[in-house]
């Protein structure tokens, strides 16, 4: 009997002849941060659409709080409460900061066709991602933007607007793909400060796919590491940065071309 | 000022849709009822479009609404009203069934896939001469009445399409206003994202499917009553065409755009029967123009300034 939130058993994934993710197992326990690193190609994104729905393994299962979830197409994992955010900034054009993170509320509200015909219901669905919104300004650090259309941010920002609509859907995972990617130094900091918070103060488990290590290195309390399609290493910080395994797959390539 | 034009437009609208009334003359009901039915279909398509699939299949759904109806009042003795609920009902149950295979089919593959589709259900009809009629269709379709009224004559046939057409709007503008449409928006413009919060994209695009079927149907079934004889050819993929025309014309991205197309393109061919070696040419010649100096429509003109 495991009591795993996330637990995938020999998933595996293949383009052609090429193993993608190639019988990836491990199991995530309740509410922790785990880094998941790897060279380019190393299977990291291709894993996370096959957790969150949005490609089928080829082989292997993945369970969820219990629930096998493996095939359930992305809306059905997120109800589930499974949500992820992108490698890259997201938005929906015209809505402003605030109207998206209303809508990431609305949008779990109305999954399928039928959930909104009722106009009581959707009126309190509205008032609730009122109330949400508001309170993600404020714990995201948006307020400031809140009014001004979110494809017109700096790019930090809309990543970090990405992060918050997720985490409006009230999700009991994160998988965070790059979040880093494409930001500058203040806004990695503030992004780090941010999943802080989400697990701190909101609970929440995360996955982070990162290719800042020292960022992963502080926030994580577990670090997998893909290459290859493959699981090399898997511990703490400490004693993945440490694996030589790893240091020849990821940090020793660096190292020769630097 | 948006909210002006969009005021304007609509009583051009509603002056247009009650100006039969005042000019009155067979011909003049003709061509206004031709406007009905083949706006419809278009207001079916333009769902479609609205989230990013182009369905070349929806006047094989007019089709089978139109071919439903004529023989379930004809040959079983439906009343009128019963058979155009039907009309609606079976495309859209067709269109919910086969969503679910064909609606993960996207851009062009999607088009190309609903054409064949299209064929397909032409095919059926020419051949299955039971109960179909083959390439002949059927003929003596009962006129349409509601509760022993008769609605026979021009007039007031004209008055039931402008109904049917009223709670087609009325449909589209509850799905494509308000919270439903910030989802359809959402799904033609990022998928991944609006996914990623819990929308069963599926779910929501067979339910604008089977609706867009099911107003297909609707046309169908009031083109069938009106000119009382149907034959496949008048579904052919040509009358879909004719329909995405009549969206990108008025501009698909407004409800008001297969509108303002439908009122301009339907009468063109019968008011230009005199000229019609030209008529092709010059058709032609305004849609390349069109697309050219209007990419949004007509109905993108009001949109400009913002």
């Amino acid at each position: 009997m495991t009591h795993a939130q996330l637990e995938l058993k020999g998933v595996s994934r293949n383009f052609g002849g090429i193993k993608a993710v190639d019988n990836v197992s491990f199991a995530v326990d309740p509410g922790r941060i785990t880094g998941l690193v790897g060279p380019n190609g190393a299977g990291k994104t291709t894993l996370f659409n096959l957790i969150t729905g949005g490609m089928r393994a080829n082989s292997g299962t993945i369970h969820f709080n219990g629930r096998e979830i493996s095939g359930w197409a992305p809306g059905k994992v997120a109800q589930a409460g499974l949500v992820r955010s992108f490698q890259t900034a997201m938005t929906l054009p015209e809505l402003t900061v605030r109207e998206h993170l209303e809508q990431a509320v609305l949008f779990k509200t109305a999954g399928t066709p039928l959930s909104i015909l009722s106009a009581r219901k959707l009126r309190a669905a509205r008032d609730e991602a009122r109330t949400v919104a508001e309170d993600m300004l404020t714990f995201a650090g948006l307020a400031d933007s809140a009014d001004e259309v979110a494809a017109s941010l700096p790019y930090g920002l809309q990543k970090i607007l990405g992060v918050a609509m997720a985490i409006a859907t009230r999700p009991r995972m994160l998988l965070a793909d790059e979040p880093a990617a494409g930001l500058n130094g203040a806004e990695t900091a503030r992004m780090e400060t941010l999943f802080r918070a989400v697990h701190n103060e909101r609970g929440i488990a995360l996955i982070v796919i990162e290719h800042d290590l020292p960022m992963v290195m502080r926030l994580c309390d577990r670090i997998i590491a893909l290459s290859q399609g493959q699981l090399i290493a898997d511990g703490t910080p400490g004693a993945v940065r440490n694996d030589p395994t790893f240091i020849e797959a990821y940090l020793g390539s660096s190292a020769d071309a630097a | 000022m948006r909210n002006y034009a969009q005021i304007v437009l609509a009583l051009v609208i509603c002056a247009a849709a009650l100006s039969p009334f005042l000019i009155g003359g067979r011909f003049t009901y003709h061509i206004a009822i031709l406007i009905g039915i083949n706006l419809l279909l278009a207001l079916s398509l333009h769902l479609m479009l609205r989230i990013g699939q182009l369905s070349l299949v929806q006047a094989g759904f007019m089709g089978i609404g139109a071919y439903a109806s004529a023989l379930l009042t004809r040959d079983v003795g439906f009343p009128f009203l019963l058979g155009m609920l039907m009309a609606i009902a079976i495309p859209a149950a067709i269109a919910f069934v086969l969503g679910t295979v064909i609606l993960k089919v996207r851009g062009v593959h999607f088009a190309l896939l609903t054409f064949v589709m299209g064929e397909a259900i032409v095919l059926v009809f020419v051949e299955f001469v039971v109960p179909f009629g083959g390439n002949n269709g059927l003929m003596r379709i009962p006129a349409a009445s509601i509760f022993g009224l008769s609605l026979h004559d021009r007039p007031s046939f004209y008055v039931f399409v402008l109904v049917v057409v009223g709670a087609a709007l009325l449909v589209l503008r509850g799905m494509l206003h308000g919270q439903s449409g910030r989802i359809l928006d959402g799904l033609d413009k990022n998928e991944a994202l609006v996914q990623s919060f819990g929308i069963d994209a599926l779910g929501w695009r067979r339910f604008v499917f089977a609706v867009s079927a099911g107003i297909a149907g609707a046309s169908g079934c009031l083109y069938a009553h009106y000119l009382s004889y149907i034959s496949p050819e008048a579904f052919n993929v040509i009358t879909s065409i004719n329909a995405l025309v009549i969206n990108v014309v008025g501009g698909a991205s407004l409800i008001a755009g297969p509108i303002i197309g439908a009122v301009l393109l339907v009468p063109l061919p019968e008011l230009f029967r005199s000229a019609i070696t030209y008529q092709q040419f010059l058709y032609g010649i305004s849609l390349l123009l069109l697309m050219l100096f209007m990419p949004q429509g007509i109905a993108g003109l009001l949109r400009r300034k913002k």
